[in-house]
């Protein structure tokens, strides 16, 4: 029952007063895991499963600009919570916010270096021959350059969460840098990288009223010690940006933003290039219609862009962190996404190299 | 006679009620191309006179002997150039 108006100014006097006194600091990231493998600043967590029902592990590839905890954001309000009670082992390959050393890591670092070497640490870890590969936003990008790059990869299924791919449907962000308003090096910093500040104004500028709105929000529910916890946790990350590598912030101005390589299915990658029409693994392509940091418009394309012959879209009716974290997520994506991969993991006969490269 | 929670609800109503379509107005005058003109050359400025600010301390600062920032800057990267050869030495 809601508290009366007098009750709620008390709560939220305590409230604000243990919020002033930082006794309110959120605590995220809750579920068991353990650090299976890592290589400079990659990592990967291993959750298991306490009721395994699927032999082939889903690993989940996080994007390079921001931190992996929403993933696991809150016992709750996790994904990989979700996943590991539908009876999947989930990994998790996250990165160690990049430093000066990281400022010369290029896409082809993470797509034709970490990748895969995380998915073969993967199916060693778990005895599995192939892996269902996850990548959320921007990891969704780095997944299709290493599956296009090596189809021979042993993955079993991809699935994207809103992955940008027409990076002229990308609205703000991506114009600044589009008609050459902005260089790459305009905001990349001395030490060779896009510093957290600036990826923070970026995103901030996305929804000017934005922070007033969340100010009022905060206010209106302060009383409530439910939602407070779930805000304050959505809030740390949201504002616990990170800063990404110089060298693969070039790349993504001059080949991605700029040339749109993605959409037209051909990239520049490494010395040559590779082509989104050699995925040939079953695909998932989810994005959502309130997203403002990739728009539907920007994922949409990359489902008729991949050559497999079993594509599949979910088109979803929250934003970019919806899909993931909060009401929506745990009504529509979450279950909806793991039944996708349920289908898609039933257990046969597994393929040999050379099945996989066709 | 309003009771209580309706006072709750009425200022927010009122308070979504301009916020909305302030909102609407924000976002777009965001995308237009004079906004991001006028961005894109303000960061610049900016960045330029951050530069010939800290050209100008780090000048003094050496005239006393002190490091500047460009300095430990300089050592940062030595460290990281040094941290990158040893990665490719490990893999």
């Amino acid at each position: 029952m809601t508290p009366s108006l007098l009750e709620r100014q008390v709560l939220r006097t305590r409230n604000g007063l243990a919020q002033l006194a930082g006794r309110n600091e959120p605590v995220v990231a809750q579920t068991p895991r353990d650090l299976v493998w890592r290589r400079d600043k990659a990592r990967l967590w291993r959750y298991r499963s306490e009721d395994r029902r699927h032999r082939t592990p889903v690993l989940i590839a996080h994007s390079l600009v921001s931190r992996s905890y929403i993933l696991d954001l809150q016992p709750s309000n996790s994904m990989v919570r979700f996943l590991t009670g539908e009876g999947f082992d989930v990994f998790l390959l996250d990165w160690e916010p990049a430093g000066p050393a990281d400022a010369e890591n290029t896409l082809e670092t993470y797509a034709a270096g970490y990748i895969p070497d995380a998915i073969a640490a993967t199916c060693a870890e778990s005895g599995a021959g192939e892996v269902t590969l996850v990548g959320y936003c921007f990891g969704g990008v780095l997944t299709l350059l290493a599956l296009a790059a090596q189809p021979e990869l042993p993955v079993r299924n991809l699935v994207t969460l809103t992955t940008p791919c027409d990076y002229g449907q990308m609205g703000f962000m991506s114009k600044m840098f589009l008609a050459g308003r902005l260089e790459a090096d305009d905001v990349i910093d001395d030490t060779g990288l896009v510093p957290s500040a600036v990826m923070d104004e970026g995103f901030q500028s996305l929804k000017p009223t934005d922070q007033i709105v969340q100010q009022v929000n905060l206010w209106q529910n302060l009383w409530n010690d439910r939602w407070l916890e779930g805000y304050l946790a959505m809030n740390r990350w949201a504002r616990d940006q990170v800063p990404f590598p110089g060298a693969a912030f070039r790349q993504t101005v001059n080949v991605l933003i700029r040339r749109n390589a993605l959409a037209s299915g051909v990239i520049p990658f490494g010395r040559g290039e590779v082509r989104l029409k050699d995925i040939r693994r079953p695909f998932l392509n989810v994005f959502c219609e309130q997203d403002t940091i990739v728009p539907a418009a920007a994922s949409e394309p990359l489902t008729g862009l991949v050559g497999s012959r079993d594509t599949s879209e979910l088109r979803l009716r929250s934003g970019h962190v919806g899909l993931i974290a909060g009401r929506q997520a745990a009504k529509v994506a979450r279950p909806a996404i793991a039944d996708w991969i349920r289908r898609h993991s039933l257990d046969r006969k597994p393929r040999t190299p050379k099945e996989r490269t066709r | 006679m309003m009771n209580m929670p309706d006072i709750e609800t009425s200022w927010r109503l009122a308070f979504d009620a301009i916020e909305r379509p302030v909102a609407a107005a924000s976002e777009s005058w965001l995308q237009s191309d004079a906004y991001m003109d006028a961005l894109a050359v303000a960061w610049r400025l900016r960045r330029r006179l951050t530069h010939r600010l800290e050209a100008g301390a780090a000048a003094w600062l050496h005239l006393c002997g002190l490091p500047t920032r460009g300095d430990v800057t300089q050592v940062v990267n030595q460290l990281a150039s040094l941290e990158r050869e040893l990665r490719e030495q490990r893999s």
